[in-house]
């Protein structure tokens, strides 16, 4: 993975270019929101975590090792505000995700078509996804999706390496069975 | 991970899982929150060191500069390398009658002996195998000083004067001198460009 462009706009960054931050905020703000959006439920909030994310981030910015992937350190930072976020709301990661999503309906989600018969796979894939536990689901959308390096899944899940791959492999094979059965 | 492998489609379609847009102005209001960091020079210039860069070039634009690094080295090649020792190759002194003159840049080396009364003198040296016959030596009869100029190749060279045939004596203008084995010592030039040797 090429990492240069990111290094060289941080060195610009850390040299005193604060505008540089934002085609970093530009390039990674989809990712980031969409994560904190999968978190919170909440649109509102999800923007406010990300937000955060991305001016803690800039805070620690000379922590950051030149050469690695910039997004699984700003998804670690962003998971990290999550939690908190979740342990003041009294709220749990897996159980939200289950008192939430117990089979839920693609219609419940605002772009997604809700006749059955209309159903993409795409859309069949997302509702699939959605009767999956929280850590489950974010270590296949953080693999496949954001293209992670399984350590990097382990460490923005803070889970171990051997947990990552657990929890991909048992994802995807839960995942075929859902689809199998829809 | 080899087991991914089956689910390549599912992958695939994992790959192509729409992602959520923040609200317009996100970027704007990040970047308002921000204060610049203030790095000092040394700092800037070491995160220059350790910043990895991307280099990009056209290979069809460096055919010039290949070509003039090219033609650096075959001149180099040809110039400022030391060329074979000669000494033991006396076809390669020009003035060797009929010899042939080998493509090297040889050396005009001037051998002169002073006040010395003799019906000959020639020079004789590792130039020539110590054979007298070719490298006879011109009198000036006004001061008795004998010349001959030679064309040698360049490096390291001994050399005497053989007198009326007879007698060998070494240039006692010589610099260097080196034994002879047989009791007496040789002369020793070092010719080159930079500093043609006039004796």
């Amino acid at each position: 993975m090429d990492t240069s462009g990111d290094d060289q706009i941080i060195a610009e960054v850390l040299g005193g270019n604060v505008s540089a931050f934002g085609v970093l905020v530009n390039k990674y703000q989809r990712p980031v929101y969409s994560l904190m959006l999968r978190v919170t439920g909440a649109p509102d909030q999800a923007e406010d975590l990300a937000q955060d994310a991305f001016i803690r981030a800039y805070d620690k910015l000379d922590l950051f090792r030149p050469g690695r992937p910039f997004l699984p350190w700003l998804c670690k930072i962003a998971m990290n505000l999550a939690r908190d976020f979740l342990r003041k709301n009294r709220r749990e990661l897996n159980i939200l995700d289950d008192e939430r999503n117990p089979g839920l309906e693609p219609s419940q989600e605002p772009e997604v078509e809700t006749r059955f018969d209309q159903w993409t796979e795409m859309e069949r894939l997302t509702r699939a996804l959605n009767q999956l536990p929280w850590d489950y689901r974010e270590a296949l959308i953080l693999r496949f999706k954001q293209d992670f390096r399984i350590k990097d899944v382990a460490k923005t899940l803070n889970i171990s390496l051997s947990g990552a791959k657990m929890r991909i492999h048992r994802g995807l094979k839960r995942l075929r069975t859902i689809l199998s059965q829809d | 991970m080899d087991h991914e492998k089956k689910y390549n489609h599912l992958i695939d379609l994992l790959g192509q899982l729409p992602e959520e847009t923040p609200s317009p102005g996100f970027t704007g209001r990040v970047l308002g929150s921000l204060e610049p960091k203030k790095a000092a020079w040394w700092k800037k210039v070491f995160l220059m060191a350790v910043t990895p860069r991307t280099v990009s070039f056209t290979p069809v634009k460096l055919v010039p500069v290949a070509a003039v690094c090219l033609a650096l080295i075959v001149l180099f090649s040809i110039h400022v390398i030391p060329v074979m020792n000669f000494h033991d190759d006396p076809s390669l002194n020009v003035n060797n009658g009929g010899a042939r003159m080998e493509n090297i840049n040889l050396v005009p080396i001037l051998f002169k002996l002073e006040s010395t009364p003799a019906e000959s003198v020639f020079v004789i040296g590792s130039f020539n195998d110590w054979n007298a016959e070719d490298h006879k030596m011109s009198v000036d009869p006004a001061d008795n000083t004998w010349v001959l100029t030679l064309m040698l190749p360049p490096g390291r060279h001994e050399y005497a004067f053989l007198i009326d045939g007879k007698k060998t004596v070494p240039d006692p203008n010589a610099v260097f001198t080196r034994k002879d084995g047989f009791g007496s010592y040789n002369s020793v030039i070092f010719a080159n460009h930079q500093h043609e040797t006039y004796l």
